[in-house]
């Protein structure tokens, strides 16, 4: 058994929070943890990377190509209400065209800061700080730095 | 023979969920291959503490250091120069959808590997339109498991183009601390009960139910009830009730400490506490879902608390 609490309700909430202060209700909760199964799922992707690595890659994938032959299968494949939806998907994409998400104020940099260390503590305001920077992985060369440059200048300095 | 390199990128989810996964991912890697974590996540600055490998910090989109399409190239160029650096021979992208520029780097890289994880759980938004569309465009897609997977109706629950796996967790019972050192190193008083609320906060609705599970909480003798923020609104104003011994944990990851495994439950990005919670520690985590999930792991005998 589980504690069912609606979380549309906050009374319910509050009276199933309560329900915990109840030492033998805990116990049983407590108990019923062990019939849960084992969370390997991390060295099983590991596994199937160790494969992947072996397998020749997949060639040949379009992205228009694979659009349009989604599109022929969504629009003759599926009915009517394939048809429907694609009708409404174009329908989207023209309104979104005309008038895009407001995406907020964009705030373009007019210098270039580089960090290419992993403390955490400095990493972490300047994460917060809000002010464009340029994250490096350690041991960098100087190509890819320079490669980083080009690239943040491109994308965001005035 | 060196090592080969292997990207594992990360979208910024509400939790750890991606990054953790991630992680978690790159601790088994690292036996034959070099992981690397780019994350848009902030978290990102906790990987070398939960996998111990290299990472970049990506800034995401929503943080408006340019504009949409130039973030999609910009996000493109950066994995393209990464993969060049470092000879990758795998890019995995763990995220709810895969952006335009993770999809593009095969049209610059079309011999790296692209992988998606993408988790179950999937509402019924628009976004399922162009599941087919990112679907076809990786060389393998990975499903991690849930404990409530046979309950998602969602888009991708009838798909069959990924390949299930178990529930990926950073739990390692190997690293996990007695209850006194586990105590003592997050500062708890060794004999009094203690209790984690961790619910998110920040939205209305969140700071609300916050409000209400720790109001639950009043009048247990002697508790200490740890939260991992201040509980506190975007106004500052206090969302925790008086009578409450509150204890702020900055701490991160948590699992070595509570012997505690957590999966996301997607639908409503909430986690959900699993097997071996809390042993050795007395503390308990309160966690609200929605109706349906917590049925569905009572029918299957489960439970989302555990004491010692």
């Amino acid at each position: 058994m589980a504690l069912t609490v609606d979380q549309n309700n906050l009374k319910d909430i509050e009276d199933n929070a309560k329900k915990l202060q109840d030492e033998v209700l805990r116990e049983k909760l407590s108990r019923n943890c062990n019939n849960l199964p084992s969370t390997t799922g991390g060295s099983e992707v590991a596994e199937i990377f160790k494969k992947l690595l072996a397998v020749p890659t997949k060639t040949g994938i379009s992205l228009p190509i694979t659009l349009i032959s989604l599109k022929i299968r969504d629009i003759f494949a599926r009915g009517f209400k394939g048809f429907v939806y694609s009708l409404l998907q174009l329908l989207t994409v023209v309104y979104r065209w005309i008038k895009p998400h407001n995406r907020g104020k964009v705030s373009y940099s007019d210098k270039l800061e580089i960090y290419e260390n992993e403390e955490s503590d400095v990493l972490q305001k300047l994460i917060k700080s809000g002010k464009p920077f340029e994250h490096l992985i350690v041991n960098a060369s100087p190509a890819y730095k320079s490669r980083r440059i080009e690239i943040a200048s491109k994308a965001y300095l005035k | 023979m060196d090592k080969p390199t292997i990207i594992l990128a990360t979208s910024n989810g509400i939790g750890m969920g991606h990054l953790t996964r991630a992680s978690a991912i790159a601790s088994e890697l690292k036996e034959f291959s070099n992981p690397i974590i780019v994350s848009m996540a902030a978290g990102v600055v906790e990987v070398p503490k939960i996998a111990g490998v290299r990472f970049e910090y990506i800034p995401g989109r929503d943080r408006n250091w340019m504009g949409r399409f130039q973030w999609d190239s910009y996000l493109r160029d950066r994995l393209v120069a990464l993969i060049d650096e470092t000879d990758a021979k795998i890019v995995s992208f763990d995220g709810v959808v895969p952006y335009p520029g993770i999809i593009a780097i095969k049209s610059k890289r079309p011999e790296v590997k692209l992988v998606w994880v993408r988790r179950g759980f999937w509402q019924k938004t628009p976004q399922k339109y162009l599941l087919a569309l990112q679907s076809r465009m990786m060389d393998l897609i990975i499903t991690p498991g849930d404990f409530g997977q046979s309950y998602d109706n969602g888009p991708t629950s009838k798909r069959k183009d990924s390949v299930l796996v178990k529930p990926i967790s950073i739990f390692d019972s190997k690293s996990i601390l007695s209850r006194e050192l586990a105590r003592a190193e997050l500062g708890l008083d060794k004999n009094r009960p203690a209790c984690l609320v961790q619910l998110g906060i920040g939205e209305a609705d969140l700071n609300s139910k916050l409000t209400a599970a720790l109001s639950g909480l009043i009048g247990w003798k002697d508790l200490q009830v740890v939260l991992t923020k201040e509980p506190i609104d975007s106004n500052g104003k206090n969302l925790a009730p008086v009578g409450l011994d509150i204890k702020i944990i900055r701490y991160f990851p948590l699992q070595k400490h509570l012997m505690l495994l957590m999966l996301r439950f997607v639908l409503q990005g909430i986690t959900v506490c699993t097997k071996n919670l809390l042993q050795g520690f007395q503390l308990c985590l309160f966690q609200m879902l929605e109706g349906l999930i917590i049925n569905q792991i009572e029918q299957n005998g489960l439970s989302i608390m555990k004491w010692h």
